[in-house]
């Protein structure tokens, strides 16, 4: 119920604030980019791993105080913790880095970004790197169109930060109205109150503006005009620390869980390293003086001390939490679980199965069935038909024609979770039991193993069917529509079928098979007729027939592997049954004779 | 004469091959039965069926029962004369 109403809540609460608000359209729409980035960046590192990068990577983060190095070397030259912190998720999301070392890279970025006060301190220098988002965006998309994976992938990661510093581009343009505003004076409080209130300031400046940069500066101009103290100034430093977070807390919205966790890496280490800065303001404010003037800064030089400041109360904070690490990602892990694994897994597949040889068969068996179960979804739904409908007793043909309506499909994704982790445990399995079989019992099994093969080929072929079946079923070419809807019938009142000889167990007539058979058989002779004369009454354009010939095929051997599946997974377990039956079975001299009675 | 009988059934029980041919003989004519009912519904669906479509798809299914049974009342004769 909430979930329905949270995304019309949220298109209503947009649209009334870009009717009321110019800024805020800017701000939300650069927030919008600025995640679009965030996919590009992603995609962009997974067509590297297993790569390079991956290698440079692990190198270069193997080690905590490597991944401290790393996040130190790369903030100090691009300039941005929050970049930095943004693509570590980057990284972390596609696999290529583990947490800890994410949490390094983090730490290193912090103390990295402290370069950047002293380039606005001692030379009133800022490194623009939007100004570099569109050459990016233009070299990125360029090279995203190459076919070289490699070219792809950088093009990719190019594109990606061009929309990120966009996003932060039109963000901070979005708050510029904010900032107009903010006049620092107006909050000056003396002790401790003050310390958390310019503390609180620093943090919403830098949330507003998206830059800690940006808040450093209007710290130093307030701080040189004398608007507020150095305390105050010292303590808004601390408050910009914790607030350039909220660039990764944005980016790690759409991340995966790891990337949340390094976001929440992120918060902590600032949130921690801000608090114990400022309970122990007045200490490390004389270590600041005793190194200013170790290196012949003068006492009134405040701008100075403040960079000194900031790198002091950064490396403190790195050195009060490494040693903490670990527990850090213990934390993370405990409290943003992975979701949960909706990958299958097998039923009867155990060590005890193996001890002897019929639970070894009948463990097979049930697993294939467990398996032909979770594939009846796919095979379904593949077709645009509900499980529902196939077991019923529905007239498929009238509904089918009715059923147009495309179910949301992800078929690699099913078959990955729902059935490549079963046959290959299938697989898997039956590879330890064979030095435990009779002959007979291991034709059994293969017999079975066969029938999971066969189940697994009937999915690859749905998938390659699928494509050109739920375009064809909405064209509004009524004669190419009707063949597709034909095969679907065809495929379904065969699935139903199977479905009733499943339930049927060991009591089921597997010579009924037979007649599907003769059915495939059939409709192929029909399809091929069909197809010369749609063709020859240019009821169908040349494309059309191409792909209705190549689904043809696909549904074709559909049904053979599911037969095939059908005949060797159901039905009587007694050896001597199964024979009879197939000795009753139609062979094909017998099935072409049927064929010809028409 | 008696006796010669009995021993023949005695002989025929320890008969591995013949006890599999029994069961054969045995599974077989299951089947075959199985086929019987099934065509005894069929017959009475297509006599009940009015649509045209339908009942071609019944007769269809008749015909490979007919086919099924006439197959495997052979193989039973096969086995008997063995």
């Amino acid at each position: 119920m909430l979930r329905r109403i949270f995304l019309p809540l949220i298109f209503i609460i947009l649209t009334y604030g870009f009717w009321v608000s110019p800024d805020f359209k800017e701000i939300a729409a650069g927030v919008a980019i600025f995640l679009f980035g965030m996919l590009f960046l992603e995609d962009g590192f997974k067509s590297f791993t297993g790569g390079v990068l991956e290698k440079i990577l692990k190198k270069t983060t193997d080690k905590l105080w490597k991944s401290v190095t790393f996040g130190i070397v790369s903030t100090t030259l691009m300039q941005s913790s929050s970049l930095v912190s943004v693509i570590t998720i980057s990284f972390l999301s596609a696999g290529l880095l583990g947490l800890a070392a994410g949490i390094g890279i983090i730490f290193g970025a912090n103390l990295g970004t402290t370069t950047g006060a002293w380039l606005i301190a001692g030379f009133g220098l800022k490194v623009k790197i939007s100004a570099y988002a569109m050459p990016m965006l233009v070299f990125g998309i360029i090279l995203a169109f190459q076919k070289s994976k490699t070219l792809k992938g950088i093009g990719y990661i190019l594109a990606g930060l061009g929309f990120l510093f966009l996003g932060i581009h039109y963000m901070k343009e979005g708050f510029e109205a904010f900032k107009e505003t903010i006049n620092l004076a107006e909050f000056a409080v003396a002790g401790y109150p003050g310390l958390f209130l310019f503390c609180g300031i620093g943090i919403f400046a830098t949330v507003v503006m998206q830059s800690s940069h940006a808040t450093l500066v209007l710290i130093i101009t307030a701080l040189a005009a004398g608007q507020i103290t150095y305390d105050n100034a010292l303590a808004l430093a601390i408050g910009a620390n914790i607030g350039t977070t909220i660039t990764a807390i944005i980016g790690a919205m759409s991340a995966n869980v790891q990337g949340k966790r390094l976001a929440g890496a992120h918060l902590i280490f600032n949130i921690v390293t801000g608090v114990v800065a400022i309970i122990f303001i007045h200490q490390i404010q004389f270590l600041v003086t005793d190194i200013s003037t170790m290196v012949g800064i003068a006492e009134d030089n405040y701008t100075l001390k403040l960079a000194v400041f900031h790198t002091i109360f950064n490396l403190l904070g790195i050195l009060l939490m490494l040693p903490w690490v670990n527990h850090l990602v213990i934390f993370l892990n405990r409290l943003l679980p992975d979701p949960k694994s909706t990958v299958i897994k097998p039923l009867y597949l155990n060590n005890a199965a193996l001890e002897f040889s019929d639970t070894i068969v009948e463990t097979v068996r049930n697993e294939v069935l467990h398996l032909y179960d979770n594939a009846f979804e796919i095979l379904a739904h593949g077709l645009n038909l509900h499980r529902e409908d196939i077991n019923s007793e529905k007239d498929l043909e009238q509904f089918i024609k009715t059923s147009e309506k495309i179910i949301e499909l992800d078929i690699d994704d099913l078959y990955y979770r729902k059935v490549k982790v079963l046959h290959s445990a299938i697989i898997e399995f039956i590879s330890q039991a064979q030095g435990n079989l009779s002959l007979e019992d291991t034709t059994r099994l293969y017999k079975i193993r066969d029938a999971a093969q066969g189940i697994v080929e009937a999915i690859k072929d749905v998938k390659h069917l699928r494509k050109n079946l739920i375009i064809y079923i909405q064209s509004d070419n009524a004669f190419i529509r009707d063949e597709y809807n034909k095969i679907r019938e065809q495929l379904g009142e065969l699935l139903r079928a199977l479905n009733i000889l499943y339930n049927e167990k060991e009591q089921a007539d597997l010579l009924t098979l037979d007649l599907f058979k003769l059915r495939m058989e059939e409709s192929d002779v029909r399809h091929n007729g069909m197809l010369e004369k749609l063709i020859r009454n240019q009821q169908i354009n040349a494309n059309m027939a191409t792909s209705l010939m190549n689904d043809n095929s696909y549904a074709y051997n559909i049904a053979k592997n599911l037969i095939f599946t059908a005949s060797n997974l159901f039905g009587s377990h007694d050896p001597d049954a199964q024979d009879a039956d197939n000795s009753l079975s139609l062979d094909e001299n017998e099935m072409q004779t049927l064929l010809q009675k028409d | 004469m008696t006796v010669n009988k009995y021993l023949n059934k005695v002989a025929k029980l320890f008969d591995s091959k013949h006890r599999q041919c029994e069961k054969k003989k045995h599974c077989l004519q299951e089947a075959l039965k199985k086929l019987r009912k099934r065509k005894q519904v069929l017959k009475k669906q297509i006599k009940q069926e009015r649509s045209d479509k339908a009942k071609k798809k019944l007769e269809k299914e008749l015909e490979v029962i007919t086919t099924q049974q006439k197959k495997g009342l052979q193989l039973l004769k096969e086995l008997r004369k063995d």
